[in-house]
């Protein structure tokens, strides 16, 4: 059996210089983290240099990615709902018309807010 | 220990894994052999189902803390008739991968005390992880109708 | 004592904040625990099928998401057997970054796990600064790889993107940051005389058992066995950089805990080491196509994780998709085998302390 010191029952009080220290906590949104880049976020498509290859389409790992009409050619058109922000896509196309940013704040009242067209895809909303 | 087994068992080197393999009848003796000599982790069993062989593939891997070294043992059992003896008495922690193996693919472990259930509940049709069985038509039928959303 | 009052069965279920999402159903008599059974299951996701469907690259991501306690160990395991069934190789750099991460993996791990056990035996100050020591690395890691928890980051033939500016500068900090820190835990946890009146002289281990009953890891070397995969088959760089295996003697619930606290140390070693000797050149084997096949052949591959030996089986036959991939939790027999056997001699009070000195993913049982 230990033998119970006083020194050491009083030992975790020592904490209390915790007390002056500056909280770990941020207060949010007033103070937010910030953006790092290459984060992976929500997707940004620049329509002009797309060739609409359909690489992303065929690496996605959870079909989240379908080509559809725009602008004479195919273009992507991503469900976010379904999408598991790994990247893929971004890394393999091969003309960088599609890459990561780092807006996390998509959120909607309806599951179709999640479908993310080719115009939805290349304007940039602020953070 | 190859004296003993000598024409029953093929032994397989590559740079990477030792391989034995064995035939049904005999995976038991082997067993207790390599346990005497000093093969006393049981890592795991494995199942590979090889469809249009009709057979399943067992596979057990073995780790030898004093040596070492690590083993694969294989044996094939056919898909009709799927029973292999256990090998609980052997080493302990074979156990509940058995029990698993069982859930999964439908195998009968003979001598295993307590073959239920045990990460599935109320499932009722083939054994999951076999060939046969198309989990993504099971899914859309289940659940979506038979309609991609 | 036998009455004729019936034994009580209360669930140690998966709704109670001390055992994860993990069920097992105990029975006792009085305050003794006299049968547990436990009942896995409530996060089998299936990937063992999940990963028939996809091709290799494809896959990668999904790895992460079988414990996500130890994200990196999972990743590293599958990237290796990869390697080997599609026969490429990755370059010097792209492992010594594979293993600095690795080993930054395995330090965020026994934190999470120092707080999880703190709030479960009481001790709630332990839980919340743990929570807040995470914080450097985890921005570490999404400085590196893009995402704070899931990192989606290794890959067959070494890693996604090279290392960012400014790498050295952020890992010295964070590691210092914890060195200050560390004291402050072996004053408030580990010297602490509850948590050890709490934690000693439960749960006896000893060596015979471990290995009857398949531990591997700090449940291991707590009872004296000297076995570390990165020492006795070592893969990725292991062999080129400096370490010490640590053990313990006595095998109760204290030395566990003891062999996770030292392990810390001896990660921030090894990672200074491997920075030490990071080599120039390529991250990536350019090799490795998004569809490119496998040859027909089949590995085991295994890797020392934060909780012990964690392994995949995987068979290749000549397309771009496995044909069978295995995964071998290292909690597995530990939640299993280990729990119920150690549950049986004890107090329904010291379950919860028994459970997390075994430091179990029950995402790592049912997969």
């Amino acid at each position: 059996m230990n033998e119970m010191s006083l020194r050491r029952l009083l030992q975790p009080f020592k904490l209390f210089r915790n007390l002056t220290k500056k909280p770990m906590t941020l207060v949010f949104p007033q103070e937010a983290l910030p953006p790092v880049d290459n984060y992976r976020g929500r997707q940004f498509l620049d329509p002009e240099k797309c060739v609409g290859c359909g690489m992303c389409s065929r690496v996605c790992p959870n079909d989240a990615v379908t080509m559809v009409e725009y602008m004479d050619k195919k273009c992507p058109e991503i469900n976010l709902g379904k999408c598991c922000f790994c990247a893929l896509c971004a890394e393999n196309c091969p003309t960088g018309a599609l890459y990561m940013t780092s807006e996390v704040f998509i959120a909607g009242y309806d599951k179709s807010f999640a479908v993310y067209g080719p115009e939805k895809l290349s304007k940039k909303e602020g953070a | 220990m190859e004296e003993r087994f000598n024409e029953s068992v093929t032994y397989v080197e590559d740079a990477e894994t030792t391989t034995l393999l064995v035939d049904n009848g005999l995976a038991e003796e082997v067993a207790s052999a390599l346990k005497e000599i000093g093969f006393n982790h049981f890592s795991d069993v494995t199942v590979v189902d090889y469809l249009e062989e009709e057979e399943f593939e067992l596979i057990y891997h073995l780790w030898s803390h004093g040596a070492h070294a690590r083993l694969m043992l294989k044996t094939r059992i056919p898909r009709s008739d799927a029973a292999m003896k256990s090998f609980t008495p052997i080493w302990r922690s074979a156990h509940m991968h058995e029990r698993e193996c069982h859930e999964m693919f439908g195998i009968d472990f003979i001598g295993h005390t307590e073959l239920t259930p045990l990460l599935l509940e109320d499932w009722e049709g083939i054994p999951p992880l076999r060939k046969d069985f198309d989990s993504r038509k099971y899914v859309l039928e289940k659940f979506y109708g038979g309609e991609r959303e | 004592m036998t009455t004729d009052i019936p034994f009580f069965t209360i669930p140690f279920g998966p709704c109670h904040p001390s055992s994860g999402h993990f069920h097992a159903s105990v029975t006792v008599d009085g305050e003794r625990v006299v049968n547990l059974v436990p009942d896995p299951g409530y996060l089998h996701r299936g990937f063992e099928k999940l990963m028939e469907y996809r091709t290799y690259l494809q896959n990668s991501p999904l790895v992460d998401r079988i414990c996500i306690l130890d994200p990196f160990a999972a990743e590293l395991g599958y990237v290796n057997a990869a390697e080997k069934v599609l026969e490429i190789e990755a370059p010097e750099r792209g492992k010594f970054i594979r293993t600095i991460m690795a080993e930054f993996g395995r330090i965020l791990s026994h934190i999470t796990w120092i707080g999880v056990t703190c709030m479960v035996v009481g001790l709630d100050s332990g839980c919340k600064i743990a929570w807040g020591d995470r914080e450097p690395i985890i921005r570490i890691n999404e400085k590196v790889t893009g995402g704070r928890i899931y990192p989606c980051y290794f890959l067959p033939g070494g890693v996604r993107r090279d290392l960012p500016e400014g790498f050295t500068g952020m890992v010295e900090e964070a590691l210092s940051g914890l060195e200050k820190n560390l004291e402050q835990y072996d004053f408030l946890v580990f010297n602490n005389e509850t948590f050890r009146v709490r934690m000693e002289d439960i749960g006896f281990l000893d060596a015979e058992d471990a290995i009857r009953l398949g531990a591997t890891g700090p449940n291991l070397r707590a009872a004296g066995v000297e076995a570390d995969l990165r020492k006795d088959q070592p893969y990725e760089v292991y062999d080129q950089l400096e370490f010490n295996v640590v053990t313990q003697d006595k095998g109760d619930a204290f030395a566990r805990d003891m062999c996770r606290r030292l392990e810390i140390e001896e990660s921030m070693n090894i990672i200074r080491d491997a920075i030490h000797k990071l080599p120039e050149g390529d991250y990536k084997n350019k090799a490795f196509k998004p569809f490119s096949k496998a040859k027909k052949k089949e590995t085991y591959f295994c890797c020392e994780s934060a909780r012990g030996e964690q392994c995949y089986h995987m068979v290749g036959d000549g397309t771009d998709k496995p044909y069978r991939v295995k995964v071998r939790g290292p909690s597995f027999s530990h939640t299993l085998d280990e729990f119920p056997y150690l549950a049986k001699k004890a107090y329904i009070a010291d379950i919860p302390a028994i459970y997390w000195s075994l430091d179990p993913c029950p995402a790592d049982v049912d997969r």
